[in-house]
């Protein structure tokens, strides 16, 4: 309680801003959240600015701008305690092997992909890895490609930019800039793999 | 089925590659190709059960290795280098491969590192699941699944269609749709029982109503819902067995 004094209170905007983002499963467009608090976009920017800067200072949440929106989601500091809270963990962690996100990169870079496409980059075959992905609704199809065969077509979709806490997918480096990045290519330390 | 080696850290064989290059363990220019296919070949003739897309990726890499063999047999064109002769084609191939090959790594690599710092901060949960899957994957395979047997459907009702139209005592119009599909998975369930396991063409076979087609194909999809049926399709383009 003493935390909060001496700082201004949220204008009724952002507290209403802050309610609907509570309650929302999925993130929240800016557009949406002017139209439920019947006012404008950059009033509603404005807000979430607001809002990032209080909880910047003094709470166990932040606000994550993916997949199109707007989130409430727990600080990164907050990490430990939360995943040991019941089965948070085991509910949102998303494990993916090396060949699932390797094959999620070539998805991602050269969208929308044919199978045969990735394989080719990838240089092994990847009907499982792919199945996987579509699974986890990471990846969808996306139609086919016209000509010989006429095979299906892959893109990524709003969950894999919430997975990886990207707002769009012109959010991702160019292929150029990971190489100077990660000029050897070199993968952190992986927590573990599951497809 | 192919053959799966799992190598613990690597993504395929060319994650495998690039690490053997990257870190001098081998030279570019030693990689016989050729090998490579025939020790391929070799397990794709063993292997009795080569899919079509194993065989299809076998063409393909005979196919390369050919290219390279054919330039390296014709005389380099006066601007082009000796080195051409004594397997250089060969080398280039498998670095044209590996360079395309790098920035999807390395974009792996930071798709990694982002990741694990977005897992960091968790949102709220609920009640979002994920897309609908079955047994034959998402609805695009079932839709393919479906425009299939309705493509053999009309091939047979071309043969003889009146006849056959008539041996399926079927289904009542009158009765609502969801006692049909219940009805008709008990059918199912019956013969289930009786044969063990049973291929789709046997279910759709006999069937040349319109409506029972589509009520057993509802059926079949509630089934594999509840759990009460397993569909494999084990060969591309060919049958889907049913099982328990």
């Amino acid at each position: 309680m003493s935390g909060y004094r001496g700082e201004n209170p949220l204008s009724p905007i952002a507290r209403s801003v802050e309610a609907v983002l509570f309650v929302a499963v999925q993130p929240v467009g800016v557009k949406e959240l002017a139209s439920v608090t019947g006012s404008t976009e950059e009033i509603v920017a404005g807000a979430l600015e607001e809002i990032k800067e209080r909880y910047r200072n003094c709470h166990g949440l932040r606000l994550l701008n993916i997949a199109g929106g707007w989130s409430m989601a727990t600080s990164p500091e907050q990490e430990e305690v939360v995943a040991l809270f019941r089965d948070v963990a085991l509910s949102q962690r998303v494990r993916l092997s090396k060949a699932a996100l390797e094959t999620l990169a070539v998805v991602a870079y050269s969208q929308p992909a044919t199978r045969s496409e990735i394989e080719e980059i990838r240089g092994v075959r990847s009907e499982r890895v792919l199945d996987t992905l579509l699974r986890h609704g990471l990846i969808k199809v996306a139609g086919r490609r016209r000509g010989s065969g006429t095979p299906l077509l892959y893109r990524t979709t709003d969950s894999f930019l919430s997975l990886f806490g990207l707002n769009s997918i012109s959010d991702l480096p160019t292929l150029e800039e990971m190489q100077d990045i990660l000029p050897d290519g070199e993968v952190p330390d992986e927590e573990g793999r599951d497809t | 089925m192919g053959l799966d080696v799992e190598l613990e850290g690597f993504s395929g064989p060319l994650d495998v590659l690039c690490h053997l290059v990257e870190s001098g363990g081998i030279s570019v220019a030693g990689i016989s190709v050729t090998q490579l296919i025939r020790v391929y070949s070799d397990f794709l003739m063993k292997n009795e059960r080569a899919t079509i897309n194993e065989m299809a990726a076998f063409f393909s890499l005979i196919a390369r290795l050919l290219l390279g063999k054919l330039k390296a047999l014709l005389p380099p064109s006066p601007g082009e280098e000796q080195s051409e002769v004594d397997g250089g084609s060969e080398a280039e191939l498998v670095e044209s491969v590996l360079e395309r090959y790098r920035p999807y790594r390395a974009a792996a690599a930071a798709l990694t590192g982002m990741m694990q710092a977005r897992g960091r901060s968790f949102t709220r949960g609920g009640s979002e699941e994920g897309p609908p899957w079955f047994d034959l994957g998402d609805l695009y395979s079932l839709s393919m699944v479906w425009w299939e047997m309705v493509r053999r459907r009309r091939e047979g009702a071309g043969t003889s269609p009146a006849v056959l139209e008539e041996d399926w005592d079927g289904i009542p119009t009158v009765t609502p749709e969801e006692e049909q599909v219940e009805k008709r998975m008990g059918e199912i369930d019956k013969l289930l029982s009786s044969k063990g396991s049973l291929q789709m063409s046997e279910v759709f076979g006999p069937i040349f109503s319109r409506q029972a087609f589509v009520v057993t194909f509802l059926a079949l999809l509630e089934m594999a819902r509840l759990g009460r049926v397993h569909l494999v399709q084990e060969v591309l383009f060919g049958d889907v067995r049913l099982s328990r």
